[in-house]
């Protein structure tokens, strides 16, 4: 079943194309992999489909509905969870207290309730508490729950945004260079989770540059380069298609030059 | 007792003020929390004194009512302002509610004009308010209001807005509908400022056009600079402050105004966060649990 299905979605800055007639699909119980050098687009690309920009024109749909003009707030509780790739945690909150403002759509209790502290309410805080410790625990967070978010390491706020994207119980998750900042077995570890998370019927949309972790947990991958599609398919086949080979080598070589 | 009652009969009223700005104090405090710079407190608080005022008079309702109603008059002016307004940012978002006292005053000098009636006095103001206000009354409604405070902070809304103060953009994609909480702090400000509008009117005896003007704005805006937004009781302990500073420094005379400015100024320089820093309150219990 398809989950997500760009089609021709463009969005210009000025006057370049930061995607340009891009269209592809992620699938239900999937990892999609979203590769392409610096500058190809793919953040982009995510916040168009989380909401937090607009395409230009194209159609992005999920579960059979147009959403690329639906407010961000709608998406997510559609469904669509997201991380970022310059960490954006609540600072001075707690690890926990970041999880548990991720958890906004499972709770329902108003102001009065809470005002009157009245036992609907208590009993929701109590549940939400709890499911926010054991997503900490679940990844390895647990020792660091109480410590305020920009006190932890690279790695750990990482994980504290993928918990925090996890508490909304999205149906797609959309991850921006999630093992940037990560050492090896961290890395490592991440991929496990992201498996067995696929095997609870999670889709993922992930955008990174670590090929080693994009061929552990992806089950198909889309190429970016200037805002264009060049190429998608498995992890192998993509490796070995020259266009991809081109564009990377071309990276490097401005890069040397 | 009898020096409680000479201290009482010179101080009560600067101590009777000073609750009332701990009210506005909350009022702005509700909309800094958000991340909001609004500038309409003053115009809410104006709102809350005319209506309640007019209540009283014409109509003699019971205070309670009167201040009830005057501060729901405020929550849903608030309301259909915020509309508008809370599509603006930063500075934005303060010039158009800085406009909105001045709406307030305008509509306040003309209303009698235009309606035909003789409600709110025109230029010359209400005056001739019965004297209801009462510190048991006013320390009875900043007593629940802290206590919603405690509680909203712990809430699932409470802490959306505390989400939408730190990054709009985030809070929005974690399913946190930012403009309708905006307006939810904004209307809830409007609220507790119409509130002490109405115990304001009920003790100075007079409602004037003039006293909810830009320097009005600015004050209640000071009392939540000096006490600081890290914490809630940093409102109140701005306004107490800002409240009582002049009278301490009456023996200044004419000098007085420029040392009271003085002061702001240092804190700001030297403490950005304002006075109240809820790590060292929190510092402080931990001492004490060490002991
Ligand atoms: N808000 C913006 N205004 C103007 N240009 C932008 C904006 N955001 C991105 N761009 C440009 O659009 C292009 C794509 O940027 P984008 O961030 O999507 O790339 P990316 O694939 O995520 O790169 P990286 O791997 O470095 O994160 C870049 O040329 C970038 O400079
Ligand atoms: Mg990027």
């Amino acid at each position: 079943m398809t989950m997500l299905t760009l089609n021709r979605v463009t969005r210009y800055f000025g006057g370049l194309a930061a995607v340009n007639d891009v269209s592809f699909e992620a699938e239900a119980n999937q990892i999609t992999g979203l590769i392409g050098p610096n500058g190809a687009g793919k953040t982009t690309l995510l916040n168009l489909i989380s909401g937090l920009d607009q395409p230009a024109s194209g159609e992005i749909r999920f579960m059979d509905r147009a959403i690329q003009k639906l407010p961000p707030h709608k998406i997510n509780q559609l469904g669509i969870a997201r991380t970022y790739q310059n960490i954006r945690l609540f600072a001075e909150m707690s690890a926990l207290d970041n999880i548990i403002v991720g958890m906004h759509t499972q709770g329902k209790a108003g102001l009065l309730s809470a005002a009157l502290s009245l036992p609907g309410y208590r009993a929701e805080e109590k549940r939400l508490r709890e499911q926010a410790l054991q997503l900490a625990e679940r990844l390895g967070l647990g020792s660091f729950c109480n410590t305020p978010a920009d006190a932890l390491s690279y790695g750990d706020q990482r994980r504290v945004e993928i918990a925090r994207a996890l508490a909304a119980h999205p149906k797609l998750l959309l991850l921006d260079e999630p093992t940037a900042g990560m050492n090896a077995a961290e890395t490592a570890r991440l991929g496990e989770l992201i498996l067995s998370l696929r095997d609870e019927g999670l889709a993922a949309l992930v955008i990174e540059h670590d090929m080693s972790f994009i061929a552990q947990v992806c089950d198909h991958v889309v190429v970016l380069n200037f805002g264009e599609v060049i190429a998608r398919g498995t992890v192998d086949a993509v490796k070995s298609d020259p266009t991809v080979v081109a564009a990377y080598l071309g990276e490097e070589e401005a890069a040397d030059a | 007792m009898n020096i409680f009652s000479e201290f009482w009969a010179t101080y009560g009223s600067v101590v009777q003020f000073a609750l009332i700005n701990m009210l506005l104090g909350i009022s702005i405090y509700f909309t800094l929390y958000t991340g909001l710079l609004s500038l309409a407190n003053a115009g809410f608080m104006g709102i809350g004194a005319y209506v309640s005022a007019a209540l009283t008079i014409h109509a003699g309702t019971p205070f309670p009512v009167s201040l009830l109603v005057g501060a729901l008059s405020a929550a849903l002016i608030g309301w259909l302002l915020g509309l508008p307004v809370l599509r603006l940012r930063d500075v934005y978002l303060a010039i158009a509610t800085l406009g909105f006292g001045e709406i307030v005053r305008i509509t306040a000098v003309n209303f009698d004009k235009f309606s035909g009636l003789t409600l709110l006095g025109g230029a010359q103001g209400l005056d001739g308010i019965p004297k209801l206000t009462t510190p048991v009354s006013l320390l009875f409604v900043l007593f629940i209001l802290c206590i919603f405070l405690v509680q909203l902070h712990r809430s699932r809304a409470g802490r959306a807005l505390a989400a939408i103060r730190r990054d709009e953009s985030v809070a929005a994609t974690m399913g946190i509908d930012v403009y309708q909480y905006k307006l939810l702090a904004f209307v809830l400000g409007a609220f507790v400022a119409g509130l002490a509008g109405g115990f304001s009117a009920h003790l100075t005896r007079f409602v004037g056009p003039n006293d909810f003007s830009f320097s009005a704005a600015v004050n209640i805006l000071a009392f939540a600079v000096l006490g600081g937004t890290l914490h809630w009781s940093g409102a109140l302990v701005g306004a107490a402050i800002l409240t009582i500073l002049p009278e301490a420094l009456r023996f200044m005379k004419e000098y007085r105004g420029i040392v009271n400015g003085v002061i702001l100024v240092l804190v700001i320089i030297y403490l950005p966060h304002g006075l109240v820093n809820p790590k060292w309150i929190r510092g402080i219990f931990r001492r004490k649990e060490a002991r």
